[in-house]
């Protein structure tokens, strides 16, 4: 008993220890700031091939990753994902249909978002352009954050983009702030306990907090949204921001907020050139 | 990198919450302590360190006993000998910030409010005993 205690600090030092790693400089062009972001996590995870990203936590986790693999089988998603295929397909009271309100059917749909909308001068967030195409149509009920019908939606159009590569642009100099407004609030510490998002997932990453362990800063928005086995639901990619930024003890912004919005798209370059993978399976 | 943006500790406020690193209410506190013998200072203190909704400190650190143990911290071992200055250990609880530069991840226990000064008098103490 007592070697296994003595064991488990030994390993706890060596995973301290891993986190004396040089401070990446901070470069306003984004190319540039992604290509030292993305360095960052090459050499803290020598042994992930870069495609390999897109699996999140699961990427650095093999016992976990033969457990998703394994899920995919059966994958639990699959209700979420027929809902939503049923949804995409219904019409609104005036006849027209998601499809004709965004003008893209829902193959590779997912692949064009997040974008920086040069006319409207802000980033573009699919499940946000949702509920607006049923505002703009006339819906009575439309959906909201918590609705069960915007995470099947979310699911369907995810599956739909499978095996695409996220390829975000950025436009002009507006877009060129929104991605550094993202990046402020990955860096920025929040709540009573004063945590950043690159506290937890870039100088912690690989580390564990209680028995979760922390997800790299590359391939966060590939697989969602995610089926959450423990809650028995789709939680969408703003959900989830929601929910880390909470879990510092802030009250955290809303989901589709210009904050969310601009880390969502900071989050989606960085990941430019990985394979959409989602809807995924996690704990 | 890390102070590119500043401190700008916006939006700090006690809210209900879930998830890993989550706290509970105080009164989750108060309902543990029903019925017990009057405790030493260090065992009060252990409660503390352990419950989820005050210190939490098993979210980051490895403590002796405790299930589960993060590993964002160091290790918590070999207290007394490693600060021997009771005062110090206070501090860097009370705020860790002025010692270990303003990136630091371990929380300002005290000086945001998650746990009052003699709550950390008895996590110093327990710590101690470690
Ligand atoms: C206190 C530590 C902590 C902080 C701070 C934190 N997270 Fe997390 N986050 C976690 C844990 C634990 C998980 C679950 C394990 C994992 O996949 O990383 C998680 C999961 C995630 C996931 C889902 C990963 C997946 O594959 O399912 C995303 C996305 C994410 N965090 C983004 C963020 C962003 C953006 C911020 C800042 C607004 C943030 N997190 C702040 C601890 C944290
Ligand atoms: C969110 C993660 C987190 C939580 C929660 C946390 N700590 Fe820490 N703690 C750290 C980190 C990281 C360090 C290393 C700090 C540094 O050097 O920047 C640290 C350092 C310390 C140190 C100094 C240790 C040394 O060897 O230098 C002590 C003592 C300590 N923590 C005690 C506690 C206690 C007691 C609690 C709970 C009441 C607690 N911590 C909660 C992350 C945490």
């Amino acid at each position: 008993m007592k070697k296994f205690v003595m064991s488990a600090v030994i390993a706890g030092l060596a995973l301290t220890a891993g986190t004396a790693f040089a401070q990446p400089s901070n470069p306003s062009d984004p190319q540039q700031f992604t290509e030292e972001f993305r360095e960052y996590f090459y050499k803290r995870f020598p042994n992930i091939p870069k495609a390999e990203y897109n699996m999140g936590v699961y990427a650095i986790l093999p016992d976990a990753r033969a457990q998703w693999e394994a899920a995919e089988e059966f994958p639990p998603y699959m209700d979420a994902v027929d809902k939503g295929k049923k949804l995409w397909a219904a019409k609104f009271p005036n006849g027209k249909s998601f499809e004709e309100c965004l003008g893209h059917p829902a193959k590779g749909l997912r692949a064009k978002y997040p974008f920086f909308d040069t006319a409207a001068n802000k980033v573009r967030i699919l499940e946000s352009d949702l509920i607006a195409c049923q505002k703009a149509n006339g819906v009575e009920k439309p959906m909201d954050t918590k609705s069960k019908d915007l995470s099947a939606l979310s699911a369907y159009l995810s599956y739909e983009s499978r095996g695409l590569k996220v390829d975000v642009s950025i436009p002009n100099d507006a877009a060129v702030a929104a991605f550094n407004d993202g990046k402020a609030s990955w860096y920025r510490k929040t709540g009573q306990l004063n945590l950043s998002c690159a506290d937890c997932h870039q100088y912690h990453s690989g580390q564990n907090a209680r028995a979760e362990t922390l997800s790299p800063g590359i391939g966060k928005t590939v697989h969602f949204p995610v089926f959450r086995v423990s809650k028995d639901n789709i939680v969408r990619f703003q959900n989830r921001l929601l929910g880390c930024m909470r879990d510092t003890r802030a009250v955290p912004f809303p989901e589709f907020s210009p904050q969310f919005a601009n880390l969502e798209y900071f989050l989606a370059y960085i990941d430019n050139g990985l394979e959409i993978n989602g809807p995924a399976v996690r704990k | 990198m890390r102070n590119i943006t500043g401190l700008v500790a916006t939006t700090v406020s006690a809210v209900a919450l879930a998830g890993s690193l989550a706290l509970a209410t105080p009164a989750m506190a108060a309902e543990a302590k029903k019925d017990a013998k009057p405790l030493t200072p260090a065992e009060e203190g252990k409660k503390i360190a352990f419950d989820r909704g005050q210190g939490n400190c098993l979210a980051c650190h490895n403590i002796k006993g405790g299930e589960l143990p993060g590993t964002i911290g160091p290790p918590l071992v070999a207290m007394k000998m490693r600060f021997p200055d009771k005062k110090a250990l206070f501090d860097i609880l009370w705020d860790p910030r002025p010692t270990r530069g303003e990136g630091t991840i371990m929380p300002p226990l005290g000086a945001h409010g998650i746990l009052t000064k003699d709550q950390i008098e008895k996590v110093v103490e327990y710590l101690y005993t470690l």
